[in-house]
């Protein structure tokens, strides 16, 4: 009797361990749920506060569209007037053109930009993918917790270049969304915060619509408000196209 | 000492001959004393602080920084056009200087920002323009080292040599002067009205600003041109323009936008309004929208180096984009710029200042006590000036032997006036005293002159002999300035006794037997104490 309780504790085990899911599993999860559409176009207002308590505001629209493995991303700002028109577009990592409206100009921009900060706000140009699901670039996940409502993961960055020796997520079990996204500096410190708030459903597409990112060591924070969300709008390869974005209209194409 | 007295008062006219020729050929050095507080030029070349400042010298141009300081208030805003073009334009006034190597400023960031767009850096003339260049500075790597957003202020970091502290200065004067005369402090920014003549002037100050700022000559001429660039239509300006230089910059255009470059031919048809394909004359009027701002500035350009602005190429090229500028800084308004020039250097010169013009007024405030001890001392209020004239000879000498010998005016240096008044009224007092003693005895100024030096002139020498031991000891400093110390005091300490010994002789006899009685008249007290003895 004793061998057979043992046998079947063993067996349990090992049929668990088989069955256990991995970080890497749980982000591809993450991404393969909501990456059901293949154009996007969303209205987002950024409000950028600093120390002081001064929040400066923003609008733009972000036109998404996934090609093969790839994302295309064009970024275009609507408020304040003064920067209206500054696009911003994404073709790959190493691939990216803007076009400033001030100086009728548009221009690539360095790869190496890939980890500064989006437009002077707290959100690197590698952190705009969390919002849309997906950690970019490559990585190391393991998963730390399991709850019956959350799973709670590790990403350990490859990247030399980025700010960030690992990233705890908090993603929820229901929807597959994130929840909550600490980044720690390289000698483990916690240096920004990120929160997902306001869940809405967008034709049968789940969005966090506030996104808080709260730089801890600057004592800075961005929160990000999406105020509408389109999917599979008729745009095709050719609207990404670094000749089209410095046209005062951007038209489907 | 009574031997060399004898013939001292004996021979009193070569005697303060020579002296006086000796202490005016001094006098001819005095001017080219330097005031030095540079700590490390007073040290040994082995020592780690000075190798490392040559280092830094050596490899980087310069060893410290000088900080000019912006602050935005009222309506103001570091994203401001005016104040990235001050910022700038006082970086450039400071490259003028041959102390200054490296400059680090948030103008020169926006500036090359911009170049990236248009291939040359310069400074936009537009808050439009200027919020665009600063949504992708802000947040930056680095940039917080010169801005502080939350704060509204940015420094312009100024690398310099301060092996000299004295360039330093001049440096410093320069700058504030420049800031005084040509940065606004209070303004509003209004969108360019080229009929508005307010708006004129305050176009032509900026310009003004600019041409003085990298060292050129300004000239109304230079507004003329860029108003006339300015309001002129973009068709006919093109006609003053190379038409290769055109041709070339149109098939660019269209090579960007991937379409067949053509020849000069169809563009000739093109620019003199003969028909050429449709395509062709949609992408032409696309091209002249876009390429508009460097069309403007090329020809500005071409205008302005037909004139004697003394500015270089790169110059004349950042100025005529200013033919783009959309607003302009009007005097007077809410916009508030404040701005300081601070730094290390710049507060080691204001200690500098501190140190010497107090030690002035002390030397001053010694000179008028010695007197009126002096002038009581004597009874005679010439008497008590020409007491003074050892002691003012010997800091003559000394600041002579500064000049002479290089050893510059520091924090050390500067008090050798004050400590030459305050051991040469020593020797003054011995030998005055004495004298009184001598003469009241004799009633014969030479015989007291001779045995005053005989007896006091002995001690003064060997009092001399032992203060000179005791500062010279200051000789084998390592740190110069002492060392410098120690030479002048001993110096001073050689150079008062001997001019006590030889002035007071010539001096004293060549005083008439009358003032002599008055000044060797006993005191009241002591008078009235002998008279009471009397009485006895």
């Amino acid at each position: 009797m004793k061998k057979v309780v043992i046998t079947l504790t063993v067996l349990t085990l090992f049929i668990t361990s088989i069955f256990a899911i991995t970080g890497k599993e749980v982000l591809d999860n993450v991404k393969d749920f909501h990456n059901n559409f293949k154009t996007e176009k969303s209205v987002v207002v950024m409000k950028l506060i600093d120390s002081n308590g001064k929040v400066r505001e923003r609008e733009f629209n972000m036109y998404l569209m996934h090609e093969g493995d790839d994302s295309l991303a064009l970024v275009r700002f609507n408020k304040p007037s003064e920067v209206k028109n500054i696009t911003l577009l994404t073709l790959s990592d190493d691939e990216i053109y803007l076009y400033m409206p001030a100086y009728r100009k548009t221009k690539r921009i360095s790869g190496g930009a890939k980890n500064g900060k989006f437009v002077g706000s707290d959100f690197k140009y590698n952190d705009i993918t969390l919002l849309y699901n997906e950690q970019s670039g490559d990585y190391d996940a393991n998963l730390l917790k399991e709850t019956d409502t959350n799973y709670v993961v590790e990403v350990i960055p490859h990247d030399k270049d980025t700010d960030y020796g690992k990233i705890i997520m908090d993603i929820t079990k229901d929807h597959l969304l994130f929840n909550k996204i600490e980044f720690y500096s390289k000698d483990n410190r916690l240096i920004k915060v990120m929160n997902f708030k306001d869940v809405k459903d967008f034709s049968g597409h789940l969005l966090a619509t506030i996104v808080e990112l709260n730089n801890l060591e600057e004592n800075h924070s961005t929160v990000l408000e999406i105020k509408k969300a389109e999917f599979e709008i008729p745009i095709t390869k050719k609207f990404f196209d670094r000749r089209n974005i410095s046209k005062p209209v951007l038209k489907y194409k | 000492m009574r031997n060399i007295t004898e013939k001292i008062v004996h021979h009193r006219a070569i005697t303060l001959s020579i002296i006086l020729v000796l202490i005016g050929l001094t006098t001819f050095f005095i001017p080219k004393i330097k005031s030095d507080m540079q700590i490390e030029n007073f040290m040994s070349e082995k020592t780690h602080m000075v190798q490392g400042s040559n280092f830094l010298r050596k490899n980087f141009g310069g060893n410290d920084y000088i900080f000019v300081d912006l602050v935005a208030k009222g309506d103001n805003s570091f994203r401001d056009f005016y104040f990235n073009r001050s910022i700038r334009d006082i970086s450039m006034y400071a490259k003028n200087y041959s102390i200054v190597s490296q400059i680090t400023n948030i103008g020169d960031v926006v500036a090359n920002l911009t170049k990236g767009f248009i291939g040359i850096a310069y400074v936009p003339g537009s808050n439009y323009a200027m919020e665009q260049n600063y949504m992708l500075i802000e947040g930056s790597e680095g940039i917080d080292q010169i801005l502080s957003s939350e704060k509204n202020e940015a420094i312009s970091q100024i690398m310099v040599n301060t092996k000299s502290f004295s360039d330093v200065k001049v440096l410093e004067k320069s700058l504030k002067d420049f800031i005084d005369k040509n940065i606004m402090k209070n303004y509003k920014i209004e969108d360019f009205d080229i009929e508005n003549p307010q708006h004129v002037k305050a176009y032509g100050n900026e310009i003004k600003q600019f041409v003085i700022s990298r060292g050129g000559e300004y000239d109304d001429a230079i507004l003329d041109v860029m108003i006339n660039a300015k309001s002129q239509e973009i068709d006919a300006l093109i006609k003053d323009i190379d038409t290769k230089t055109l041709f070339n910059m149109f098939n660019n255009y269209l090579e960007y936008n991937e379409e067949n470059q053509i020849d000069y031919d169809t563009f000739s048809n093109l620019i003199n309004g003969n028909s050429v394909d449709e395509y062709i004359s949609e992408y032409y009027d696309y091209f002249l929208y876009d390429y508009e701002p460097n069309l403007r500035a090329t020809y500005a350009k071409k205008k302005l180096e037909t004139l004697n602005t003394n500015l270089s190429e790169k110059h004349l090229e950042e100025l005529s984009q200013y033919v783009n500028d959309e607003q302009v800084p009007v005097e007077k308004g809410n916009n508030i710029l404040e701005v300081r020039v601070t730094g290390i250097p710049v507060l080691t010169n204001k200690v500098n200042d501190m140190v010497f013009d107090n030690q002035k007024e002390s030397m001053m405030l010694a000179y008028v006590l010695v007197f009126i001890l002096f002038a009581i001392q004597m009874h005679s209020i010439i008497l008590g000036l020409l007491a003074l004239i050892p002691i003012t000879l010997t800091i003559i000498v000394n600041f002579g032997i500064m000049g002479l010998t290089g050893i510059s005016l520091n924090a050390a240096t500067v008090t050798i006036a004050s400590i030459t008044i305050g051991t040469g009224i020593d020797y003054t007092i011995h030998y005055l005293s004495r004298f009184k003693k001598e003469y009241r005895e004799s009633n014969d100024k030479f015989k007291a002159a001779v045995r005053t030096s005989a007896t006091s002139g002995r001690a003064i020498v060997i009092n001399s002999l032992a203060v000179i031991l005791g500062f010279a000891t200051f000789i084998f400093s390592e740190i110069g300035m002492l060392k410098q110390f120690g030479i002048l005091t001993a110096t001073a300490m050689i150079v008062a006794p001997f001019l006590t010994l030889t002035i007071f002789p010539i001096l004293m006899t060549l005083l008439s037997e009358k003032l002599l009685k008055k000044f060797s008249k006993e005191s009241i007290i002591k008078q009235k104490l002998k008279k009471r003895e009397e009485v006895a």
